[in-house]
């Protein structure tokens, strides 16, 4: 990891409002946006930097998509109504960028648009449905709107495979992951997460498991019956040892005391699924890796008690083959 | 001499003008230069691109567990190491890296470095990064070590940071 380190003369509102309009040549629009976080404005001063740089039809699509994404870390829940208007932006990744905030920061109001938004091409598509099931899922909401299934990876062999197991981490790695994750979903309630830990070969993963997901106000186990996102995993970056979210856990009633878990990347690519029986009370979950690049076999038994959650299984050391870009041509 | 060979990626190649290509050139020339001062030699370097169409939205960097994800899905199957260049990093850094990444890059974590466009300090960071995957930590307390944690520092490196380097499985003889 490398920090930037910016010249104090270029730390100045004047100066990264020009650059932000891509009128200074030596400091470009990556480096502006990140210049705003460090000229210590008053939050409304700077949101209103950022919105200038979702605004400015002149700049680079990748470069508003990006500005998008930080302008609705800082401005939350109060961002959904440029969110739905950058949705209908021509620009895809804008667009993209848009959907994919709404499902973090959205609710149940805004699917009508993210269905009406036309598909466009295939990450357009993936971020709108994605930003539905998220939705459905944080609010609980009766929708049939689902990911497609995954091709799954036979099980690991178990031999040599590294095995993993949930802990209670101390008060240090609890704080220091709640602080992570709200960084980047700053809906998550810190008082109602109970924080497990867990260690596979070289990754440090905290999970926060949402109490409410048994005993919330709707009566023990009535959430867990309804589209959820009973945890979020976060994993400790192994260069600089901050957490940042990586899996989002969603789950949903299948049938008669049958439930289903897919664990997800963030931007929605489905890592692990399961499958599983349960009562109010208790859940039991098998889960295995999806077939995808990167992803290694794993196979991992979820179970959740009022007792708490216990998760533990055995995760080969080798991941499906990266996808090999391709070669430049001269 | 012993040498390393990078791949360089670019991710989300049609968003990379021809001034773009001459700052990763540069930036190259600029980790070539830095690691001659500790006898390791830079000796193939391979281009590839990434389509915007493939990219699955991982030109923008949204945040570090993206940067890993990139390196996990994407390899180029060679004894090299990989690098993708990308436009935009959310966030403080600008660029990541494991310190001391593997040789099987198809192991379980992150097995490349992700180095964002930031102008003439490219070249800092791309050494610095692939610095930290041939095994080199931070330096802090001294500014003109390639390794202190921030960029443009004083780019220099010292003969036991080059030992360490050399000793990874990636440099051949």
């Amino acid at each position: 990891m490398a920090r930037l380190d910016i010249p104090q003369e270029d730390i100045q509102p004047e100066v990264v409002r020009a650059a932000l309009a891509g009128q200074v040549e030596s400091i470009p629009p990556s480096i502006a946006l990140r210049l705003i976080a460090q000229l210590d404005l008053p939050s409304a001063a700077e949101q209103a930097l950022l919105l200038d740089a979702v605004r400015n039809e002149k700049v680079e699509e990748y470069f508003r998509a990006a500005a998008l994404r930080l302008y609705t870390r800082a401005a939350g829940v109060s961002s959904i109504p440029e969110l739905v208007k950058a949705l209908e932006s021509p620009q895809e990744r804008v667009a993209a960028a848009a959907a994919s905030a709404l499902g973090q920061v959205g609710t149940p109001e805004q699917l009508a648009a993210l269905r009406r938004r036309k598909k466009g091409g295939d990450f357009l598509g993936h971020c709108l449905l994605f930003a539905q099931v998220l939705i459905v899922h944080r609010f609980g909401v009766a929708d049939d709107v689902a990911l497609p299934k995954p091709e799954l990876q036979p099980a690991p062999s178990g031999v040599g495979g590294l095995t993993f197991k949930t802990v209670r981490p101390g008060p240090e790695r609890r704080k220091a992951a709640i602080e992570g994750l709200r960084r980047e979903l700053p809906s998550l309630d810190p008082a109602a997460q109970d924080v497990y830990e867990m260690q596979c070969g070289p990754r440090l993963m905290e999970i926060a498991f949402d109490r409410n997901f048994l005993g919330g106000a709707d009566g023990p186990g009535e959430r867990a019956l309804r589209p959820a996102m009973p945890a979020i995993v976060a994993y400790q970056d192994q260069e600089h040892g901050e957490f940042h979210p990586g899996l989002l856990v969603l789950s949903r009633g299948t049938g008669k005391e049958r439930f289903s878990l897919v664990l997800t990347r963030l931007s929605g690519e489905q890592l692990y699924v399961g499958e599983g029986a349960g009562s109010k009370s208790e859940f039991d979950f098998t889960v295995h890796s999806v077939k995808a690049p990167g992803v290694p076999a794993v196979t991992a038994r979820v179970r959740v008690t009022a007792k708490g959650a216990e998760i533990s299984g055995v995760s080969d050391r080798r991941a499906v083959a990266g996808v090999v870009p391709a070669r430049e041509k001269n | 001499m012993p040498g390393i060979s990078i791949n360089i990626i670019r991710v989300g190649s049609e968003l990379f003008t021809a001034a773009d290509i001459t700052t990763i050139n540069n930036a190259i020339e600029v980790l070539r230069t830095t690691y001659a001062t500790v006898g390791l030699t830079l000796r193939r370097v391979e281009r590839f691109v990434i389509p915007l169409a493939s990219a699955n939205g991982r030109d923008i960097i949204n945040n570090d567990g993206e940067a890993e994800t990139l390196t996990d899905e994407w390899t180029v199957p060679n004894h090299a190491v990989d690098v993708f260049f990308v436009k935009s990093y959310i966030g403080s850094v600008a660029g990541l890296s494991p310190v001391g990444g593997p040789c099987d890059k198809n192991a379980k974590g992150m097995d490349g470095s992700v180095v964002e466009l930031v102008g003439s300090t490219t070249g800092q960071v791309l050494a610095h990064e692939v610095g930290h995957y041939l095994g080199l930590s931070h330096v802090t307390g001294n500014s003109a070590n390639l390794m202190f944690p921030s960029v443009p520092n004083g780019g220099t490196l010292t003969a036991s940071q080059g030992n360490t380097m050399k000793s990874h499985c990636f440099v051949e003889p």
